[in-house]
């Protein structure tokens, strides 16, 4: 799993380089983005625009990516592809996030706060 | 009948070929880009759950997945001989979306294969666990 972060002021834009987030590459996902958060980062756009196939174990991972920063912080998904999409709708998880085409659309969002 | 089987060892990294594979058979029948998605998507759900639980993250076991194409449906058999699924009878929808701290992180998997496949059914015999799932192809 390789996972390409690019800090744009305070928010972090963390985009997955492999096109799978499952269960055997959700614990180096969720390590990384947590040592981000260790290091005070409390915004991140989380780039899907690569990512072809996310199980609940890598979808586990965001929720607890969002947990982590205990309502102090914000994560957004931009770049989410359909199959992805229509994981969140079962989950449910798509009330829970907020969700944009593009990087632009999702930095002017959370530097904009939670709407 | 079209029938086809894939066997992987019992590690982790080996789901991400066999998810390919699925994907493409369901492709190949004639599903659309989502339902390919989830067709994969509950496969993967159940292989992990027998490498994780039926087997205790143990290598050098076997999953085997049996996709058979027949009379307007998809039918996909995931068999393992490890520890019997036990269900936990948690209700994994009880969050409430706007309270960040209730949101569940894992549990997902058997509600996830509940709401991809239009049958699903499981069976443990003579220490053969078999997960039966099947989802039906749109007319064209």
């Amino acid at each position: 799993m390789r996972l390409e972060c690019n800090l744009k002021g305070d928010v972090l834009i963390a985009r997955p380089l492999d096109a799978r987030i499952d269960a055997a590459s959700s614990i180096f996902f969720k390590n990384a983005l947590g040592e981000w958060i260790n290091k005070g980062c409390k915004r991140i756009v989380l780039d899907l625009q690569n990512v072809e196939f996310v199980d609940s174990s890598g979808l586990g991972v965001i929720i607890s990516t969002l947990k982590a920063m205990e309502g102090k912080g914000d994560l957004v998904l931009s770049g989410v592809k359909t199959g992805v999409m229509s994981l969140l709708c079962l989950t449910r998880m798509n009330r829970v996030f907020r969700i944009y085409d593009y990087n632009e659309e999702a930095l002017g969002a959370i530097r904009g706060g939670r709407e | 009948m079209k029938a086809i089987r894939f066997s992987i060892e019992s590690r982790l990294e080996n789901l991400a070929i066999l998810g390919v594979a699925i994907r493409a058979v369901c492709s190949q029948a004639g599903m659309d880009e989502t339902d390919s998605y989830q067709s994969e998507l509950a496969v993967i759900e159940s292989a992990t759950n027998a490498i994780k639980y039926a087997y205790g993250n143990k290598a050098g076991n076997q999953v085997d997945v049996i996709l058979t194409v027949d009379q307007g449906k998809i039918e996909f058999r995931v068999e393992d001989s490890g520890a019997p699924m036990k269900s936990n009878g948690k209700s994994w929808t009880d969050f409430d979306p706007m309270k960040t701290g209730s949101l569940p992180e894992s549990g997902m998997g058997l509600y996830i294969v509940r709401q991809t496949m239009d049958e699903v059914s499981y069976c443990s015999i003579d220490g053969r666990n078999v997960m039966t799932m099947a989802r039906y192809l749109k007319e064209t």
